[in-house]
């Protein structure tokens, strides 16, 4: 089936993407050609304009200020804010730039390259950092990227900068009043979304609980154990720490009383009094309004420790 | 002005020819103001507002209607879909408006995580960065996914940015699958739009594929393969624009893609394999078509494309092959018995988990279904449609693309056998590429209808948005949609998970490298925050042991050949699911109370007897050191 016509019987363009027409095709009768055709059909520029077209050079200045930020500013945030671009923008602009030298580039297919070099220079760069001395450092990496960046921009710079179509040098915003204030409410209700859901919730319905753990410490001539008591439980709640070894009860705390999220650690000694045939120290947890033992851990010690 | 040759007269007039002429409408909108945008931006966060609160409400376990969040969606989706229909919007606006709805999705996806990764792959991912952080150098072993070490790619660009901002693996990571997301939109809006040559088709196809069951959660988790799929994407749409570049142009084109497919590679296995299939393809229609002698060739890329993946397989990654050979054959042989009828279909609307709460709303189960309707018809208007608009003869791409659309639905047949989901899901994921364009190219005709045009526009974004939204259901287990538990407050104090406080704990009085036998679910906390090497299910089929009720005497020798010093037991039967083990367990009606194992699943290591190190009521840590 032909491409619809129009009724003058020519083809109708599509908002096109980089597309092309078929060799011989010819100007509509009465059309001009733009000022610019020549430079978009691919004319050679001259190298003193080219020298001169400043795009790429800020490129190198931006990545160069990036580096210095990343090394003189000790805030995150801040230092984030100039990585992005560093990593994420500006790597992928000069390699395109540096490939596409004076070829046509619809911003659609720039900024899909510019992303996708980008990750493209991450990806081969922490290969190739993976074989040099020092590995993926960050000293490696911002030295890495900025040559990337510098190379690709100069090369881009000698070849001839990629052209873009008339259309998208004329792009100019136009914001109103209403846009404005749709624009905020947008801004704000993702902002809100996100200060709602990182806020951390009650959740009156989650199983609350505790752990109790234990682990040998000391030495042989001077054993102990390690006991420690996490509460993760709704409530403020009281236990009663025993410690068992052989056949005595010893208790390590009758009264804990733990917030949640709190959590406490015992270091009981143990003296070498008598040998016995386990060394097998139970400690067992009880918690206030539960019957019964709620957790409990053993260690086990060499034969000869064993407390009183 | 020099002087301008005859051939140089003809180039300047096939690009001004290729300069489309707007209609008049479109002048109007491209005046420099933002068309529909702010509307749309308006809209789409009330929608992310309703999402953050239903998942509020579901994570303070106070079980909201589900219909929050999805109403939430459908406000992000719908308005765009909406504008995306009108023949207004300049090509800029429609792009603006395709990644707009790519980064709120997700957005959403990180509003149901936000205080870390929780997502199955999220966790060796995560601590594979982690390693190279500390060690400086990639592939440091993980032996909870072992095969992710062998292919850094998104690691390495995920520690480039924590090196050098300072900034934790976590938000790093999550910068770099936002601007993989990202670099996705754009890339589908440059491959649709590369092929179908029109930016209406391109916007609607590449918001269509956000109808993809795993558009809103799997695929953007921090995982390899949600960097490698945009890669992917950027390939194919560089292989079109090359198709239709001139000589000159050609050289560039396939510089970049070449580019890409290096870092694709050491990216993710599956992607390569998938694009060497497209590439092999292409070069067979190329090579058969009577025009492939004007087209750019694509051998010599199928040729780099084969070579560098095998080079990678042998060199650095060759547990590929074993990693991934029992999992497709255990779905050749489950298709099989699923389609003799020699075992059961897997069940609809079962998700991928195990244990309670795999429960659907029944209007849930209706949208899910619409979804695939909706889908279906469409896909079949559009390839009639495409049939007559597109010469396949001539592009080989565009036929590929337009058949994968009829692919999808036989990767969503493949969901029916237990063993083959996953990779029914995975491939469903790529083809559903096709169905955006296929479904987008319905958009040339279908809304040149004379008279009022909202109401056909209406119609045609209601569709969409129940795709997307049909789409989610179907992709991700009903428990796990919203966000659960793992972080809440108490007393006005923070307390956290059971299976996070075991990662922890470990990662505090163990030494980093102990090795433990454990449940998938408490093996990435292990592993993560816990800095140790897990031997689970997976890997080690240790949950045959770990859940038996009594042992039969070979197992502790088992496990001492394999070096492992500790075992952990968890009593929750859901401990083995890997996308929702990880949270606190709750009482109705926030939903069911966890099913436990029998408690003799943790008392035969106390009989050997082996010492309990660890004790928070359902997960038990023994040492085997020693034990009998």
């Amino acid at each position: 089936m032909s491409r619809p016509r129009r009724p003058d019987g020519s083809h109708r363009p599509n908002a096109l993407l980089g597309a092309k027409v078929p060799p011989g095709a010819r100007l509509p009768p009465g059309a001009k050609v733009p000022a610019d055709a020549e430079r978009l059909a691919g004319a050679k520029v001259s190298a003193r304009v080219k020298m001169r077209d400043p795009r790429l050079w800020v490129v190198v200045a931006g990545a160069l200020l990036c580096a210095a930020v990343v090394v003189l500013v000790p805030i995150t945030l801040v230092r984030a804010l100039f990585v992005v671009p560093l990593c994420l923008i500006l790597p992928g602009y000069a390699i395109t730039a540096a490939v596409f030298a004076k070829r046509h580039l619809e911003y659609q297919q720039r900024l899909m390259l510019t992303l996708g070099l980008s990750f493209v220079a991450l990806v081969l760069g922490s290969l190739l950092l993976d074989v040099v001395p020092g590995g993926l450092q960050k000293g490696s990496w911002l030295i890495l990227l900025v040559i990337v960046i510098v190379v690709a921009s100069v090369v881009g710079t000698l070849r001839g900068l990629p052209l873009e179509r008339r259309r998208s040098r004329r792009w100019s915003f136009r914001v109103t009043r209403v846009d404005a204030l749709l624009l905020l409410v947008g801004a704000i209700g993702a902002g809100s979304a996100f200060a709602i859901t990182r806020h951390p919730r009650t959740a009156p319905n989650a199983v609350g609980y505790s752990a109790l753990w234990m682990l040998p410490s000391g030495s042989a001539h001077a054993p102990s154990v390690n006991i420690g008591v996490i509460s993760n439980e709704q409530h403020p709640t009281r236990y009663r720490l025993l410690l068992r070894m052989g056949r005595t009860d010893r208790i390590v705390d009758s009264s804990l009383m733990l917030r949640p999220g709190q959590q406490t650690k015992f270091v009981v000694p143990l003296s070498v009094s008598r040998s016995t045939s386990s060394g097998m120290v139970t400690a067992t947890l009880y918690k206030d309004g539960t019957s019964g033992v709620y957790r409990q851990v053993t260690a086990d010690l060499p034969a000869r420790s064993v407390t009183r | 002005m020099s002087t301008i040759t005859a051939r140089r007269r003809r180039e300047i007039a096939e690009v001004t020819a290729a300069v489309p002429s707007p209609p008049v409408a479109v002048r109007k909108s491209s005046d420099g103001s933002l068309g529909g945008v702010p509307l749309v931006a308006a809209i789409v966060g009330v929608g992310l507002v309703l999402c953050s609160i239903a998942d509020s409400l579901s994570r303070a376990t106070l079980a909201p209607t589900p219909w929050i969040y999805w109403a939430g969606v459908a406000l992000i989706t719908a308005p765009v879909f909406y504008r995306l229909c009108s023949p207004l919007p300049t090509t800029r606006e429609r792009l603006a408006l395709v990644c707009m709805l790519g980064l709120a999705l997700y957005a959403v996806k990180l509003m149901r995580a936000p205080f870390g990764f929780t997502q199955p792959d999220e966790y060796p991912h995560l601590f594979n960065v982690e390693q190279i952080l500390r060690y400086h150098h990639l592939f440091h072993s993980d032996s909870l996914l072992s095969i992710t070490a062998d292919y850094p790619g998104l690691e390495g660009a995920t520690s480039a940015l924590a090196m050098v901002t300072g900034m934790s693996a976590t938000a790093a990571g999550i910068v770099v699958i936002g601007a993989a997301r990202l670099m996705m939109m754009v890339g589908l809006f440059g491959l649709i739009g590369g092929i179908s040559r029109s930016s209406r088709v391109a916007g609607l196809g590449a918001a269509i594929y956000a109808g993809n069951a795993n558009f809103l959660l799997f695929g953007v988790q921090f995982a390899y393969e949600s960097l490698a799929l945009p890669l992917l994407v950027v390939i194919l749409a560089c292989i079109a624009a090359r198709d239709r570049a001139r000589a000159s142009d050609s050289r560039a084109w396939t510089i970049v893609t070449l580019l890409c497919i290096a870092a694709l590679v050491p990216t993710h296995h599956l992607t390569s394999y998938l694009l060497i299939i497209i590439l092999v393809t292409l070069t067979v229609i190329q090579l058969t078509s009577k025009r492939f002698s004007v087209a750019a060739p694509m051998w010599p890329i199928a040729l780099f494309t084969v070579v560098l993946t095998l080079a990678w397989l042998v060199v650095a990654a060759s547990a590929t092959v074993g990693y991934l050979s029992p999992v497709a054959g255990a779905a050749f042989e489950s298709t099989l018995h699923t389609l003799t009828g020699e075992s059961p279909p897997r069940a609809a609307f079962s998700g991928g988990g195990v244990g309670a709460n795999q429960v659907n709303d029944l209007g849930e189960k209706v949208v899910g279904l619409a979804s695939i309707a909706i889908t279906l018809a469409a896909v079949v208007g559009g390839l009639i449609y495409a049939r007559r608009r597109y010469r396949f003869r001539d592009q080989p791409l565009t036929l590929l693309i337009v058949l994968s659309s009829v692919g999808y639905f036989g990767a969503t047949a493949l969901r029916v056998a237990p063993a083959a989901w996953e990779i029914g899901n995975r491939l469903a994921e790529f083809l559903f590429v096709g169905v955006g364009f296929v479904i987008g190219s319905i958009s040339i005709d279908a809304f040149r209808v004379r008279g009022r045009r909202w109401p056909v526009h209406a119609v045609f974004a209601a569709g969409a948005a129940t795709i997307v939204v049909g789409g989610a259901i179907l992709g991700w287990p009903a428990n796990t949609r919203l966000a659960n538990p793992l972080v809440v407050v108490a007393d006005g104090h923070r307390i956290q998970s059971e299976t996070y406080e075991v990662g922890r704990w470990v990662g505090s009085h163990l030494a980093p490298g102990t090795r433990f036998a454990a449940p998938e679910a408490d093996a990435a906390t292990l592993l993560l925050y816990g800095r140790g090497y897990v031997a689970t299910n997976a890997t080690d089929y240790a949950d045959f042991i770990l859940q038996a009720p009594t042992l039969q005497g070979y197992e502790i020798a088992l496990w001492r050949s394999k070096h492992l010093q500790y075992a952990v037991v968890d009593l929750r039967v859901r401990s083995t699911d890997n996308a929702a083990g990880y949270f606190f367990g709750v009482h109705p009606p926030a939903g069911p109370t966890d099913e436990l194992l029998p408690l003799s699943v943790a008392t035969k290591f106390t009989k050997l007897p082996a010492p309990e190190v660890f004790d928070s009521g359902n997960i038990r840590v023994f040492n085997l050191q020693g034990a009998g």
